[in-house]
């Protein structure tokens, strides 16, 4: 399989489901004429490719020939987990390094993943107030745990991000290949629906359970209030004002939703086919010229 | 009695449903044991709400609907940022009753059917 190019959500995706329907017993990813990767996307093929090695194949990844994209993805930590090329050293701390967090013990990864995750972010992103960056780092930790308790994604989590300086932007992607937004809703709304039934519904079949699409679902999700557990959402209400707010990025794959914000609009569509767990990917902008903080917040500046 | 949510977990963050259940564990037994607390978020540097939930809003199940009250006056926090106190007394708690209350009505809605 060769790869060349992963710029857009699109590719990364594409290439996960070219991985997933791979049905040789090595599975050889091909970078050598990679000219550019968008490194917080390897999370997605990272999930592809552990998925795969679950079922026993083997994998083999054929470096760029390009330094600046074998260094890249030496730095972020992706190249030394499928092949035995070391680590690169992040100098410039511009990565998020590529990280798996097993659902197994889950605690202590995500603790210690909380403290590198908190430096990393506090250092690149200096346009949010330290109240702002804690709770978007808040909001995140929720999802990690959304992710952990409905899931049901036996490999857990996976995420990688990357700041790019030159353009201040901070680009997150987290993926899972669990249950997703779709079913996890659509299981809380036809239990709601079933306990309201009433023995006339049971016996004459009246009413029927209409599921929500992929769309609707995260769009239901999205909502503050809205949560499968009574819980309070999924959290993500804040980065969505944070990003409509700050011209940033949302992409959000979940079963056959996809939904979007992007030049400060929300948009949507239902997939063709569907991705089996879910992907949430922020970008923010860091310039610093820019300065967010929350409403009834001092801003001294 | 003062609960060192920091001494229960042993770590600085507040995120797992283990470490929710170690909080409300505590606090369960020195209300069963007739005192007051206060729940001490010092040295705490993150939470979440499902944290929250675990540790504090799950009293509302443990405990009946007649005891709320009591759980309301004599449970107290400090050392929790504004927002996160806002979190745990507007969202968490409320949530908690509404849920737990609901929960327990459609339990007995569905015993009175099943009769």
């Amino acid at each position: 399989m060769k790869i060349r190019k992963i710029d857009r959500l699109a590719d990364a995706v594409k290439f996960y489901q070219d991985i997933m329907e791979c049905d040789e017993d090595i599975i050889s990813l091909d970078f050598s004429n990679a000219s550019f990767i968008r490194n917080n996307y390897l999370s997605i093929l990272g999930l592809a490719l552990e998925l795969q090695k679950k079922d026993g194949k083997e994998i083999k990844i054929i470096p760029p020939l390009a330094t600046t994209v074998k260094n890249s993805i030496k730095r972020i930590g992706f190249l030394s987990r499928f092949s035995d090329d070391s680590i690169g050293i992040d100098n410039n701390n511009t990565m998020v390094k590529y990280t798996h967090i097993p659902l197994e013990n889950y605690d202590q990864a995500l603790a210690e993943f909380y403290m590198y995750f908190k430096q990393q972010l506090e250092r690149k992103v200096q346009n949010l107030s330290p109240e702002l960056s804690n709770k978007i780092i808040q909001k995140i930790f929720e999802l990690f745990s959304n992710v952990f308790r409905h899931s049901e994604s036996e490999l857990g989590l996976f995420c990688s991000g990357q700041f790019y300086p030159s353009n201040d932007k901070f680009y997150f992607t987290i993926v899972d290949g669990g249950i997703t937004i779709k079913n996890n809703v659509n299981k809380y709304f036809k239990n709601k629906f079933n306990k309201k039934k009433t023995l006339g519904d049971k016996i004459f079949g009246t009413k029927k359970f209409e599921n929500k699409s992929g769309l609707e679902a995260i769009k239901w999700s999205m909502e503050e209030k809205h949560s499968t557990t009574g819980e309070g959402g999924l959290g993500l209400s804040l980065l969505r004002d944070l990003i409509l707010k700050s011209n940033g990025v949302l992409d959000i794959v979940s079963n056959d939703g996809y939904y979007f914000i992007r030049n400060n609009e929300v948009g949507g569509n239902i997939l063709s086919s569907s991705f089996d767990g879910t992907i949430i990917s922020i970008g923010l902008d860091t310039d610093i010229n820019k300065y967010f903080y929350l409403v009834g917040e001092k801003n001294e500046d | 009695m003062k609960i060192s949510v920091l001494d229960v977990i042993g770590k600085s963050i507040g995120i797992s449903t283990d470490d929710g259940k170690k909080l409300n564990n505590v606090i369960v037994k020195e209300i069963r044991d007739g005192n007051s607390v206060e729940v001490s978020f010092e040295g705490i540097d993150m939470i979440i709400s499902h944290f929250l939930n675990e540790g504090v809003g799950k009293l509302y199940k443990i405990f009946h609907k007649k005891d709320w009250d009591m759980l309301d006056k004599g449970v107290s926090f400090s050392g929790l940022s504004s927002d996160d106190k806002e979190l745990l007394l507007t969202k968490v708690i409320p949530t908690s009753k509404s849920h737990f209350s609901d929960e327990k009505n459609s339990e007995r809605i569905q015993k009175d059917i099943l009769k």
